[in-house]
């Protein structure tokens, strides 16, 4: 009876091989996960689990009137917390009695900022829709699996919750498979609505040191002064702006480069002169950074991404040419190695 | 519990668990109800002492979650040899696992409206992941050196400004990973490095063919 059971589930998996590339239906998945993800009010609590540290951290997202606001706190004892809204985010680091504010200077309301996960995108992922509604963790899900085609981008796979499209367990890998990161939700209750004291922070931060740049640098006309050479194939500029950041003196030059799903922020700042330059490559959680000095300027390549990508996206910056030119919108990609 | 589940469960314990067992683990323990059961009740407790979550845990958390460890004869015969442990070394990966198993029980989830979910035909075991295993696994394209140093020239509060800006920019789910980093890294270490700085620069393993068009990768 075991035996048939296995069987069966032996043949089931068979089957359940993955579609083609190309599954818009996948697609579709990973576009009603974002919007999920963004457009609900929902309250979770989730694992997160990468290398050998795992975190339990709590979520609250709150949608009232197309004004999204969105709380992150680790419940392990640090007290950390992450609160955004379309104004600014807040970083609350009890640990270290600091909070750094970030302004958010786009034009664009947290829920504009949706991505669109179109064919192009297949150019560099297969992202695949794996078997039928299975149980994960005790729900109905769907498995997607995002595989990137090259060493430049991380890949993703999913157990969207069969009704409401929501991640009930992602992991995050790279291009052989390798787990980088795993989120897996214990618990996640969708809501009609959050009251807005869910959103206050827990911590009483007085006497706390405040890194907070209020003062916005008008944007200027039409041209950043730098430019990225060579991209790894796909990244391409989606946006850029001159961006005032917490701790940093002068405004901060920020270009962003996304391949459709991940992206890589640029920031370029002229150095202090009595500061030392920075060098090398660091990480904070998934995301890997890659800074270096360059004429007088500390720039950093910020991502998502395998250290590769930062480093070699770093390593191209360079001054634009034309000073009277932006930024190229599609410089010469690095090649890829399938 | 079977003698490589009680393995695991001790390296989990030890937190020297490899990570990609973790996943393998938490299916056991899924099928396991009297595993599940005990590591259930941890973390029950430790959703108590959490209370809203937003709550530290008490100062005593440590000692009664040993306590309950203690009491439950499966785990304590499975202790490694004794070795001198500082609890709070080995409470936060406890604590995690104690979670993990819950995940591994079942997710709690509420839709707004009253959800129909109406019973699968079958309960698949068989995970998807393992149909779909890149067979690719010889090398990996890059290597990140481990070993990291606490003096360098990388400062963590500007590099924690840099992350939260850019996560503006991701995804929500490229954000959700990146936030989740910048408020798990670093914070239980107690020094002023929320940063892991690696030194080494990573050596591409797999050289592009046509080294005069990476830049990039060049040394």
């Amino acid at each position: 009876m075991i035996t048939a059971r296995y069987c069966f589930l032996l043949l089931m998996s068979v089957f359940a091989l993955p579609a083609r590339a190309g599954d818009p239906d996948a697609r579709q998945w990973l576009e009603r996960m974002s919007r999920a993800l963004a457009e609900q009010n929902y309250d979770g609590k989730f694992l997160h689990v990468s290398g050998e540290r795992s975190e339990t951290l709590r979520i609250i997202h709150r949608v009232d009137k197309d004004k999204v606001s969105e709380r992150l706190v680790s419940l392990d004892g640090s007290g950390r917390e992450v609160i955004r809204n379309d104004e600014e985010v807040v970083v609350y680091l009890p640990d270290r009695r600091t909070v750094l504010v970030e302004k958010r200077t786009g034009d664009t309301s947290l829920l504009a900022a949706l991505p669109k996960y179109t064919e192009s995108l297949e150019q560099h992922y297969s992202i695949e829709k794996v078997g039928k509604v299975t149980k994960t963790l005790g729900q109905r899900t769907q498995m997607i699996i995002v595989q990137p085609r090259d060493q430049y981008r991380y890949g993703y796979r999913l157990w969207l919750h069969e009704e409401t499209a929501m991640p009930l367990k992602s992991q995050l890998s790279d291009r052989n498979g390798h787990v980088i990161e795993q989120i897996l939700f214990a618990e996640l209750h969708m809501r009609d609505r959050i009251p807005v004291s869910d959103l206050k922070p827990a911590v009483s931060a007085e006497g706390f040191r405040w890194l907070r740049q209020d003062a916005q640098p008008v944007r200027v006309a039409g041209n950043v002064g730098w430019t990225v050479i060579r991209l790894p194939a796909g990244f391409r500029l989606t946006t850029w702006r001159i961006q005032a950041i917490a701790g940093s003196s002068a405004p901060v030059r920020h270009l962003v480069f996304s391949d459709g799903l991940a992206s890589v922020s640029v920031f370029i700042e002229p150095r202090a002169p009595q500061s030392e330059p920075m060098h090398g490559l660091a990480r904070v959680g998934a995301a890997f950074a890659y800074s270096r000095d360059l004429d007088g300027h500390q720039v950093t390549a910020v991502g998502e991404v395998p250290a590769a990508t930062v480093e070699a996206i770093a390593a191209s910056v360079a001054r634009a040419n034309n000073a009277a030119s932006a930024p190229a919108p599609s410089p010469e990609p690095l090649p890829a190695r399938p | 519990m079977t003698d490589p589940v009680k393995e695991q469960l001790s390296a989990c314990l030890d937190g020297e668990l490899p990570e990609g067992e973790l996943d393998l683990l938490v299916k056991q323990v899924s099928r396991d109800s009297q595993l599940g059961a005990s590591l259930g009740r941890y973390a029950l407790i430790g959703e108590a002492l959490r209370g809203q979550g937003t709550v530290a845990a008490p100062a005593d958390f440590a000692k009664r979650i040993a306590a309950a460890i203690d009491a439950e004869p499966p785990l304590h015969s499975v202790s490694p040899p004794a070795t001198q442990r500082n609890p709070a070394q080995w409470l936060r990966p406890a604590a995690g696992f104690a979670i993990a198993a819950g995940v591994a029980a079942v997710a709690i989830l509420t839709l707004r409206q009253p959800a129909e979910l109406p019973e699968a035909p079958y309960i698949a075991q068989t995970s998807p992941a393992q149909i779909n295993e890149p067979s690719d696994s010889d090398s990996a394209s890059y290597i990140v050196p481990a070993n990291t140093a606490s003096s360098s020239y990388v400062p963590a509060a500007r590099l924690t400004n840099y992350v939260v800006a850019h996560s503006e920019y991701s995804t929500p789910l490229g954000r959700r990973s990146v936030l989740s980093g910048v408020l798990a890294e670093g914070a239980d270490d107690g020094t002023d490095q929320s940063v892991e700085v690696v030194t080494d620069e990573p050596q591409p393993v797999d050289q592009p063919t046509d080294q005069s068009t990476a830049p990039g990768t060049q040394r």
